[in-house]
């Protein structure tokens, strides 16, 4: 499912404050699999995370991602690409505030080609009761509670049926109950064949997926 | 119907600050259609009262010798040997006010014999002027002559050879022409004719001879009064007040725009990151910035028609309401599509958590 070959980012890259964040790293993550990424602050993890997510380009090396080269896609492309085969998760939620839960999990499909607003809505509360949430899909997301939040953002990460869904922190800011439920719809959703890499500097929720890489200063040093 | 959905949405998620926009438009379009109008009002009486407005005066009646001997002048005055210009004020090229006289006064003066050159009376374009003796049977009173492409009036012929004068009023002008022996440096000569103009420089000397002038033709001397100062005064200040209030308003509402960018920012990269294309939040960023202005036009279209009517100048105001919408409307987009350029060219789209 992806595939990173020797991939190398700097950030500030010719400036004296440049900052090696990925040094030739090499990754395989195969279909349904579920991908712990562990490593301390500011040792690249979120950078690598980016990278698959096609969020942002690496200096060196080639990406493919379900057996498509994308280290030379354009912005366009790359943006259709997040849309359709991409799920994200992001640690604050990444949710519109303002919007309800249900507006929020219809957003990704705004930005698809060939969907209607009738099927945005049908597609949206499908899986709005398939993570469990459906009495709250005329809540403002603000008005959730943070497990509620994380929900309704799996929701809206998978309203779109990517292959791949990448998670950032996605329990950090969850008690532990609540954290153990998410990764329990998360990791429902790998049973279905999805891919999973997860951010994460929790060994325990490292520990509930089938794989686990270490990351220190740009390199992978466990489990590549 | 996505796009109508998207647009509302971006709407409502800053309902706050497009409602602040809308207002902030309204409140930018009266201010500078109050500024408009007041430059209008104001550049008016500012050329009504120019530089040296003190002077405004009356009459002139001297040739570059005869202010070398103001006594000979004087002493020579007669009505017979005088013009009269009736008209209400004017500015000269070179900065003297020639001024005229209420229809009382010029009556007295067509009475007294004096010759009257009627500036308010149409002369089919041409403009309105006198010879000096010397050339009157060249250019005879009562009829019109072309003179270098211009075309004057001769209203009447001045009895003597002391040639003079010239003015500009208002809305025309009044010559005295006369034989090229009685040049002054600095005077054009076209065709025979004299066109002598009196300098700013010599104005303390014309008006001294004014005063005097006016002391035996006893005519009126045209001084704006205390209202006409107070008015301009009152003019100027609230101009000055409603620059200052255009600027600020401008100021907000390039300030408002950016501050709603920058509040929106974070949903706009959660949006990329779920796959929307740069193009795609520039355009519902565009689209937000025209629902507003499209709801603040009829509103500031309506609050500044008030102030027109309120300030009684129906067809200035509505020339000055043109301006103000445009410029509103013109600064509004222009900051938007500059904010929107700006996200285009933005090179990180990570969202804040990267």
């Amino acid at each position: 499912m992806v595939k990173l070959t020797s991939i190398s980012r700097t950030y500030n890259k010719g400036t004296p404050n440049a900052v090696e964040a990925l040094k030739g790293v090499s990754l395989e993550v195969n279909e349904g699999e579920s991908l712990a990424v562990m490593g301390v602050s500011g040792s690249g993890k979120s950078t690598l995370l980016y990278i698959i997510g096609c969020l942002d380009k690496a200096d060196e090396g080639s990406f493919e991602l379900d057996g498509e080269d994308v280290s030379r896609k354009l912005s366009d492309q790359l943006s259709r690409i997040r849309n359709e085969k991409i799920g994200f998760v992001l640690q604050d939620y990444g949710l519109i505030p303002e919007k309800t839960a249900l507006e929020n999990i219809m957003f990704p499909l705004a930005f698809s080609k060939g969907v209607s607003y009738k099927e945005m809505k049908r597609q949206a509360k499908k899986i709005s009761e398939f993570v469990g949430i459906a009495e709250l899909n005329r809540k403002r997301v603000s008005r959730l509670s943070g497990g509620q939040q994380q929900r309704v953002a799996i929701a809206r990460a998978i309203v779109n049926s990517p292959k791949l869904i990448l998670a950032d922190e996605p329990t950090a800011a969850l008690d532990h109950k609540t954290a153990d439920r998410i990764m329990e719809l998360l990791l429902s959703l790998v049973n279905e064949g999805r891919t999973l890499i997860i951010v994460t500097h929790d060994k325990r929720i490292a520990d509930m997926c089938s794989r686990t890489v270490y990351i220190s200063e740009g390199v992978i040093t466990e489990g590549e | 119907m996505k796009l109508i959905w998207r647009t509302l949405h971006e709407l409502k998620s800053s309902r706050f600050s497009t409602v602040l926009i809308i207002i902030e438009l309204i409140f930018s379009i009266v201010c500078y259609q109050l500024c408009f109008s007041l430059t209008k009002d104001y550049l008016g009486l500012r050329s009504f009262f120019a530089d040296n407005y003190e002077g405004n005066s009356v009459r002139v009646y001297f040739n570059d010798d005869d202010l070398k001997q103001p006594a000979a002048l004087t002493e020579s005055i007669s009505p017979e040997q005088s013009f009269t210009v009736k008209h209400y004020m004017s500015e000269h090229d070179d900065g003297i006010f020639i001024s005229c006289f209420s229809d009382e006064a010029f009556k007295i003066a067509e009475e007294a014999g004096s010759i009257t050159v009627d500036l308010d009376a149409d002369y089919n374009g041409a403009q309105p002027c006198l010879v000096s003796r010397t050339i009157a049977d060249k250019y005879p009173a009562g009829q019109e002559h072309a003179i270098a492409g211009r075309r004057f009036y001769v209203c009447g012929v001045l009895p003597n050879d002391t040639v003079f004068y010239m003015s500009t009023a208002g809305t025309g002008s009044a010559f005295v022409m006369a034989s090229d022996r009685f040049k002054a440096p600095g005077a054009e000569f076209v065709n025979g004719c004299v066109f002598m103009k009196v300098g700013s420089e010599r104005m303390n000397e014309v008006t001294a001879r004014l005063d005097m002038a006016e002391g035996i033709a006893g005519y009126e001397r045209f001084v704006p009064d205390d209202a006409l100062k107070k008015e301009f005064a009152a003019v100027s200040g609230i101009l000055i007040i409603g620059v200052w209030i255009a600027v600020i308003s401008t100021i907000g509402l390039l300030a408002n725009n950016y501050l709603t960018y920058k509040k929106n920012e974070r949903n706009y990269l959660v949006m990329i990151t779920i796959g929307a294309k740069k193009r795609d939040i520039t355009v519902l960023y565009l689209l937000r910035m025209l629902v507003c202005i499209a709801i603040a036009l009829p509103l500031s279209f309506g609050a500044s028609k008030q102030f027109a009517a309120w300030q009684g100048t129906q067809l200035a105001g509505g020339i000055s309401i043109a301006f103000a919408v445009g410029a509103a409307v013109v600064i509004e987009l222009l900051s938007a599509v500059m904010i929107a350029v700006g996200f285009m060219r933005k090179k990180s789209i990570l969202p804040k958590s990267a």
